[in-house]
């Protein structure tokens, strides 16, 4: 239940427009974007905090007016999981795009591992009322990395890997585009961003860097990387391509079109498809090479959706502009914005 | 019938668990590769159970188990090093007994249910550690060991030629100490309060005063300046050498408790003593309790008896699974823990404390009576013997 990033820019702009207030270029938008959704996640987790604090005083009622489940829902958007592997001393990496852990536990999830402050663990591994063990195990979190104890102390650990709930850092929303050869507008597109992906869709054949046109049979044959002999110079993976076999007698690869975007490419990586592999090419392999256009890292093609809840889009699009205001100096649109946010804030209060 | 829990009624009554072996239950093929069981109820290891394939034992090296985590209860029988096929009676036979073990709760459930039942959001405990949760609990343990459900250790020791048996190793305090007689019918023995174990006998020289600096005390000493120590003390190994049935019949005249006091009246009357300390007129012995030494002492009339000792522990173990709280007493448990972390959080109203207080006393007088084991039926046999006369 994302909200639409181009919905959101629309909105923005036809009301920055109004009256000829001003125009939001894609790149200042998509920076605005990542700002706002930042500032709303973090946002959640205080009214999270604030509604049950009332929903303490017994101000909150059930089904569709218990607010505080509401606000759950919205930071259920971001919520993720992975199973971790502790190494021999107790050490678990965190996932990079980690926010702020729910809680670990083993993965049937039938024991749970509690946090606990640094400078505690000395009293709690002295007591053996309350030493850590296998059926109440404790950690505590570094950096990049947590421990866990007593896995730590004694070198073993018998309850397999952990797994570790958590609220996900979301992707930087994105307003992806390509620009009208004819009128020189900005065109909205709608495929996903892909970091390290390759641009789906219809490329140019200058893409094709070493082509073959001697011995090809007409078709269109689908092409992914470790099948059929075909290799990549880099570390990418994922990747699907067709290709299009034209010419009859004097056949050569004609089009070259990508169906799905893969991973981890960068520029200057080739992919090499080998004829004596592929039976519908002739004596020389294809080479394709992958330049910056190609890649939705180093172009403004692919979009990404704003995570945050649908609920939370009138209140995105208000701090957006809000941003906006300060950014083309109209200190009309920045008042409105903090009018209604508060406006906003003050309706949720009076709860 | 009620239960909760997984064991089944074999497991309890025949102590095993049986399969029939199917196809479901291999991978790697049916006759190689691996049989998967899953055994419910959960041993610590391999040791601690037997398997039986078609009624014969098979070898304990060919199967693995996994007592915890994920998999626990898990048992891979390897195919190549022990034959197997579909149909097969597989039968795994647990070692220990546990009987009776559906009275109790572990704490780890106690703590596990706490934290659902009472700490979250809405609750009572909006913010709880486990490990505060875990020591409170542990704590509790501890005082309705001694309070609330008595659970009674009872060892059997001879009493050797020293005189002296170590306390128990989990000795917290004892509920009695007997001499058992040949018909295995305890007899009580009783502390001495007229004599102790001096955990300190200094010796001293003859004169009391030829030493230079000693003020006339005439203390010896070692070379590091340390007091010399008579073993045993002397009023040890005089109480060691004393024959109790001089209590009644053949002191010396010295013994203060024996002349000083009852001179009168001691051989007043055959097998009386009128006027005597009834706590002295037994003939079971007495025996000491040597708090800094962690020891009973006897005097010498035990020597080569067999003595029960019935002691109360703390209810603690290193293993957090042995530890278990009877369900009578789950209740007051909950509220135990309720009240000792109310206690300890900063900035909780005080009139919040007392109730749970008033709470947490109410439920574990409660459980206390629950555990006492009045039964109606019984109280009226005994209340029978009051009608009769009892002789002077």
């Amino acid at each position: 239940m994302a909200i639409p990033v181009n919905r959101v820019y629309k909105t923005v702009l036809s009301i920055l427009n109004k009256e000829q207030r001003g125009y939001l270029t894609p790149y200042e938008y998509n920076n605005l974007a990542v700002q706002a959704q930042k500032e709303m996640v973090e946002k959640l987790f205080y009214d999270y905090n604030k509604f049950l604090n009332l929903d303490n005083f017994n101000r909150i009622n059930e089904g569709l007016a218990d607010i505080p489940a509401k606000i759950q829902e919205q930071l259920d958007e971001f919520y993720a999981f992975t199973d971790i592997t502790l190494s021999g001393a107790g050490v678990g990496t965190l996932p990079t795009d980690l926010y702020k852990v729910i809680d670990l536990t083993i993965t049937n999830q039938t024991v749970k591992l509690e946090k606990v402050d640094k400078n505690r663990i000395p009293y709690l591994k002295s007591s053996p009322l309350t030493a850590p063990s296998t059926l109440f195990p404790v950690y505590y979190q570094r950096e990049t990395d947590f421990v866990v104890e007593p896995a730590a102390t004694n070198g073993s650990w018998s309850l397999g890997a952990i797994r570790l709930q958590y609220i996900q850092e979301p992707d930087n929303p994105r307003w992806g585009y390509t620009i009208d050869s004819n009128y020189g507008v900005n065109i909205y597109d709608e495929n996903p961003f892909v970091s390290g992906g390759v641009i789906i869709g219809n490329r140019s054949m200058a893409l094709v860097t070493t082509n073959d046109t001697v011995g090809l049979t007409d078709g269109s044959y689908p092409i992914t990387i470790g099948t059929n002999g075909v290799t990549t110079s880099g570390s990418g993976s994922g990747v699907g391509i067709t290709l299009t076999v034209a010419g009859g007698n004097s056949a050569t690869v004609t089009a070259i079109n990508i169906t799905s975007a893969g991973t981890g490419f960068a520029v200057g990586d080739t992919i090499t498809i080998p004829a004596l592999n592929n039976y519908w090419l002739g004596a020389n392999d294809i080479v394709i090479t992958l330049r910056a256009q190609d890649l939705y890292s180093s172009s403004t093609e692919g979009s990404v959706d704003f995570r945050l809840h649908i609920s939370n889009e009138t209140e995105l699009i208000i701090t957006i502009l809000g941003y906006a205001g300060l950014t083309i100096k109209d200190p009309q649109v920045l008042q409105s914005a903090v009018q209604l946010s508060q406006a906003a804030t003050m309706s949720k209060s009076q709860q | 019938m009620s239960l909760l829990g997984t064991t089944t009624a074999e497991q309890y009554y025949n102590v095993s668990q049986s399969f029939i072996t199917t196809a479901a239950q291999a991978s790697g093929g049916v006759s190689q590769g691996i049989y998967d069981l899953t055994v419910s109820r959960l041993p610590n290891a391999e040791t601690d159970f037997l398997i039986y394939l078609n009624g014969t034992e098979i070898n304990r090296s060919t199967y693995s188990y996994i007592g915890t985590g994920v998999n626990a209860g898990r048992v891979t029988i390897d195919v190549t090093a022990q034959p197997l096929a579909i149909d097969d009676t597989v039968v795994i036979e647990f070692i220990d007994r546990a009987l009776g073990d559906y009275r109790f709760v572990s704490l780890v459930n106690i703590v596990n249910n706490f934290m659902y039942g009472y700490t979250g959001n809405g609750k009572v405990l909006n913010n709880v550690n486990k490990t505060d949760v875990l020591f409170h609990a542990r704590r509790g343990v501890q005082e309705f060991s001694y309070e609330v459900s008595r659970v009674e250790n009872i060892q059997e020791v001879d009493v050797p030629p020293t005189l002296t048996i170590p306390f128990p190793q989990d000795y917290v305090n004892y509920v009695r100490l007997s001499w058992v007689d040949t018909a295995g019918v305890e007899h009580p023995i009783f502390p001495a309060r007229y004599t102790s174990r001096p955990s300190e006998s200094i010796l001293q020289d003859d004169q009391n005063d030829n030493i230079p600096g000693s003020n006339g005390e005439g203390y010896l000493f070692d070379e590091e300046g340390g007091t010399l120590q008579g073993t045993p003390s002397v009023t040890q190994q005089r109480f060691e050498d004393f024959k109790l049935d001089g209590f009644n019949s053949r002191g010396n005249q010295d013994d203060y408790y024996l002349f000083s006091h009852y001179l009168s009246n001691i051989y007043h009357r055959s097998s009386a003593r009128t006027g005597s300390d009834p706590e002295l007129n037994n003939f079971n012995g007495v025996f000491i309790i040597d708090e800094a030494n962690g020891q009973f002492g006897f005097d010498s009339s035990m020597s080569g008896r067999t003595i029960t000792i019935k002691y109360i522990s703390d209810g603690n173990s290193p293993q957090l699974e042995n530890i278990k709280v009877h369900k009578m007493a789950e209740d007051a448990m909950y509220k135990y823990i309720y009240h000792a972390i109310l206690s300890t959080k900063l900035n909780i109203p005080e009139y919040q404390i007392q109730r749970a207080k008033k709470e947490r006393r109410a439920a574990m007088r409660n459980a206390k009576l629950r555990l006492s084991n009045v039964k109606l039926h019984e109280l009226t046999q005994v209340m029978k013997g009051k009608s009769k006369i009892i002789k002077h």
